[in-house]
């Protein structure tokens, strides 16, 4: 296979957006929609003499128009359900040769277009959603990328395991999560999903199929996990799993962030929960969630640490906020607010049919349903910002203000992120902050969209203010997405930008695997 | 019109993929276009779309009690295969008379009825709530909806008319039961399994290593009581249940017509399950086990006396 040499003009010469600057208003628009029209044709026939089949029904393509943010629109020429490593390596090595574009998507819960395709092919896949196998001795599971986190719990519990840490967001998949972090209430113990990974086989951009882990073609191993798909395609995982044990949850409520920021980072530094979050229904309402997964380490906290905490309980803190609306009448919108969130949110945390003893049974299907009942809209944002400890307070407390600016009612939604010395490298174009060591911070900010219609320009708008902070901080966030490359330079800074783009032309010649995510 | 048109609107659909992860057509094959996220995206393009796909589903009804959008997902999928259907169901015969006034009737499925001696046997059970067989069972309505034919609505309404006079339903057609519920919700209903299974007689025979298939579209069709009184028969008796991380109910696919693959379905039921024996509501599932399943398999009512 001859690999083309791209003729000069056809893309810049840095494709790295040049630097957006702040108090530019900046409003996304969808990256230029691949004017491939000559080759596509060919292409498809070239793939279909090798048995690949390309869909270019109407319907199949529209189901990939958007993403879970719903900001970004695109619709690509054709789809392919995802079989196999060697289907795959036959796609790439004929989408380099006629320089088609490929977009990898999972479970397509982006927020800034990562997941949708401007043209050219649409890589689903979810098609590859077996588990291949599962150790319970070794504590691991093989297993193809397409996978819901959610079936992949439902297939571990028959074995009595379960996963590390997943997104609460189980509609994603193994694959999408671990090419962009991946973070759950228990990350300040285990880290990001992305850090449970022992091994993977890959499909590189030019149709190699390979397998790497720390100590097997550590190279690409470094730079697929985090790697946004820029460098290959995932199409097996090994992960590390665990038994499975119940969750014994607790809340405590407190009325400054600051403080309940600071009683996070003390548990969190002191190890002392295996869960642990922030989530704010207002300013003035605060909930610390820290969660167990045994009686013993639920006790060392009750005898140990609960008394340092700044945070009431339930009662105190109602009776408080009581006192409050009492001598501020005025106020009782905000009071029926806050009354009405409670009573709808909690009891869909902890639903009588997934309880046993006080212990919630399956946190991963509650909060799943949760986060999509409450939050769920047709246009999910949730910008976030990403820093080391000592920033943190810093940037949840100016997120906030810019929260406040465009919005009634938002939610703050705060974790640890537990990093891995060992795992420096595979940090090092992702959402994981260059300056954390040992612990870093996720904050994500979430409006409620129900009150009034915003438009597009609005919500983006606020991405950006929010975005601008972690510029202005040198920090980072969860994730970069296509209309990060506008920060990429400024967050990362020049030297690593250039070696992953210097990395990503000699890997991906054509440059089509995941254009415009960020490279 | 059957159902509202505002609960069915399929605008509403913000692709969330909940409906999709527990969908057992999905786990099979991988298309998103056989789940009502597909189905609703693609209509929200063009109606036309969904012509072919929507005939996969097997109206397991799993997906329903998920949609955070609260979308009508059994009543859309059935309205999308009535209206890409071109077999009309043929005007009802049965159903002439109304049932009588304060009576508890029995609606039977179709395979319960195909089944003299297994229906004796359940009527006789009934007996002590003096129950008797519904004057008119509306199994070709269910097959209409089951095989994804046209639903004629007069006959529907025909049926629902018959039923109107009637102190209480007992039924064991999971799918006409989600639609009287709608369309009757102020009788009362039970479904047989949960009459049957809530008797002592039958709760002192089940074991943990009894697997308890519930049918899952009776499931489906009252999810939130069913959610609890499921519950219950576990604590009770500590049986292993056909549901999932979500409380809801695996189907068998018994009543597939379009290449869904029971066998497998089955092997995923009871995939790293230690059972003794298969317990089972639905008369159709009880024929798919027996024939795919090393375990003894029980029809519900054997367990009684
Ligand atoms: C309501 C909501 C809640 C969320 N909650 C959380 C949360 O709690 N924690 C958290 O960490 N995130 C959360 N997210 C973000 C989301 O979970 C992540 O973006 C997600 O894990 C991505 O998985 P996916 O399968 O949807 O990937 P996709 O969105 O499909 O893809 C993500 C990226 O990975 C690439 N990709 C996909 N598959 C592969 C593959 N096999 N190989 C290589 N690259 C691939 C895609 O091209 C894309 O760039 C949430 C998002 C939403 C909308
Ligand atoms: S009814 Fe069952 S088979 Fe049909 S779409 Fe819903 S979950 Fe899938
Ligand atoms: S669950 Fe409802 S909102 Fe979510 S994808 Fe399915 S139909 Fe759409």
């Amino acid at each position: 296979m001859e690999i083309p040499v791209i003729p000069l003009g056809e893309l810049p010469p840095c494709p790295v957006a040049p630097d957006a600057l702040q108090g530019i208003p900046r409003q996304q628009t969808n990256p230029s929609r691949w004017q491939g029209q000559a080759q596509w044709r060919d292409f498809v026939a070239a793939l279909q003499a090798d048995s690949v089949e390309v869909i270019e029904a109407d319907g199949m393509r529209g189901v990939y128009q958007t993403d879970a943010g719903g900001l970004a629109n695109g619709l690509c020429h054709g789809v392919v359900m995802a079989e196999s490593a060697e289907q795959i390596a036959i796609l790439m090595k004929r989408a380099q040769e006629f320089a088609v574009p490929v977009t990898l998507r999972g479970g397509g819960l982006t927020t800034e277009g990562e997941s949708v395709a401007y043209g050219g092919v649409m890589l689903d896949m979810t098609g590859m959603k077996k588990v291949v196998a599962v150790d319970t001795e070794a504590l691991t599971v093989r297993t193809q990328p397409g996978i819901f986190w959610h079936r992949l719990a439902e297939v571990l519990r028959r074995d009595g395991m379960d996963y590390l840490s997943a997104p609460l967001n189980l509609t994603s998949s193994v694959g999408g999560t671990i090419g962009v972090g991946g973070i759950d209430v228990n990350s300040c113990k285990y880290g990001c999903s992305a850090d449970q990974v022992l091994s993977l086989q890959i499909v590189t951009p030019t149709g190699e199929v390979l397998e790497c882990s720390d100590n097997e073609n550590p190279e690409w191993f470094e730079r697929i996990i985090l790697g946004y798909g820029q460098f290959g395609i995932i199409t097996e995982v090994t992960l590390r799993i665990r038994p499975y044990t119940p969750m014994r949850m607790h809340y405590f409520y407190y009325a400054s962030l600051r403080s309940a920021i600071e009683d996070l980072q003390q548990l969190d530094a002191n190890e002392v929960c295996d869960y642990s979050g922030i989530l704010t229904m207002m300013d003035k309402a605060i909930t610390l969630l820290v969660g167990f997964d045994s009686a013993q380490q639920e006790k060392i906290f009750f005898d140990q640490w609960r008394g340092q905490l700044k945070g009431g309980s339930e009662l105190g803190f109602g009776l408080r906020l009581i006192g409050y609306y009492v001598l501020h009448p005025w106020r009782i919108r905000e009071a029926l607010f806050l009354l009405n969130r409670k009573r709808d949110l909690f009891p869909d945390l902890q639903p009588p049919e997934h309880m046993c003893n006080g212990e919630l049974l399956d946190r991963t299907a509650v909060f799943s349903r949760a986060v999509w009942k409450h939050w769920g809209h047709k246009h999910m944002v949730i910008p976030d910002l990403a820093t080391n400890v000592d920033k943190f307070v810093e940037a949840v407390e100016r997120g906030n203000e810019v929260c406040k600016k465009y919005f009634k009612h938002y939610t703050l939604y705060c974790v640890g992120i537990r990093l891995r010395e060992d795992h420096q490298a595979h940090y090092e174009l992702s959402s994981i902050p260059p300056d954390a060591k040992g612990i870093s911070y996720g904050c994500e900010f979430e409006p409620m969209l129900d009150e009034r219609d915003y438009s597009r320009d609005e919500l983006q708008s606020f991405k950006n203010d929010i975005y601008d902070i972690g510029v202005d901080m040198q920090t980072s966030y969860y994730r970069f997405g296509g209309m990060m490359k506008g920060y990429i330079r400024r967050a990362l800074g020049d030297e690593v930008v250039n070696k992953h783009l210097a990395m990503k032309r000699e890997l991906d010649p054509a440059m089509i695997l995941n254009r415009d995510v960020i490279f | 019109m059957l159902y509202p048109a505002e609960k069915i609107d399929v605008s509403r659909c913000h692709g969330c993929g909940l409906c999709a992860m527990v969908c057992p057509v999905y786990q099979q094959g991988g298309n998103v276009m056989r789940t009502p996220h597909g189905l609703a995206k693609a209509s929200q393009r063009d109606p036309e779309l969904v012509r072919e796909d929507v005939f996969a589903c097997v109206l397991c009804g799993a997906c329903a009690p998920l949609c955070p959008q609260d979308i009508d997902l059994m009543q859309m999928l059935i309205a999308m295969r009535s209206a890409f259907s071109h077999e009309p169901l043929p005007a009802g015969e049965q159903g002439k008379s109304a049932d009588q006034k304060g009576r508890v009737v029995f609606v039977a499925d179709r395979a319960l009825l195909a089944d003299e001696e297994q229906l004796d046997k359940v009527m006789d059970l009934l007996g002590h709530e003096k129950a008797v067989l519904a004057s008119d069972q509306g199994d070709d309505i269910s097959e209409a909806m089951q095989s994804g034919r046209q639903v004629n609505f007069d006959r529907l309404h025909q049926f629902l008319t018959t039923l109107q006079p009637v102190k209480k339903i007992i039924i064991s057609d999971g799918l006409l039961q989600s639609v009287i519920r709608s369309k009757l919700p102020q009788i009362s209903m039970q479904s047989l399994g949960q009459l049957l299974s809530s008797q002592q007689a039958f709760r002192r025979k089940l074991k943990a290593s009894d697997f308890y298939m519930m049918d899952s579209q009776s499931y489906h069709a009252d999810y939130q009581n069913m959610l609890a009184y499921y519950d219950a028969l576990y604590c009770e008796t500590e049986c292993q249940l056909s549901r999932d991380l979500h409380r809801l109910a695996i189907p068998t696919g018994a009543h597939a017509k379009n290449g869904f693959d029971s066998k497998a379905q089955i092997d995923w039921l009871l995939q790293g399950r230690k059972v003794k024996r298969i317990v089972v509501e639905s008369l159709a599932d009880y024929h798919l086990l027996t024939k795919h399943c090393e375990q003894p398999v029980s029809y519900i009512s054997e367990l009684l006396p």
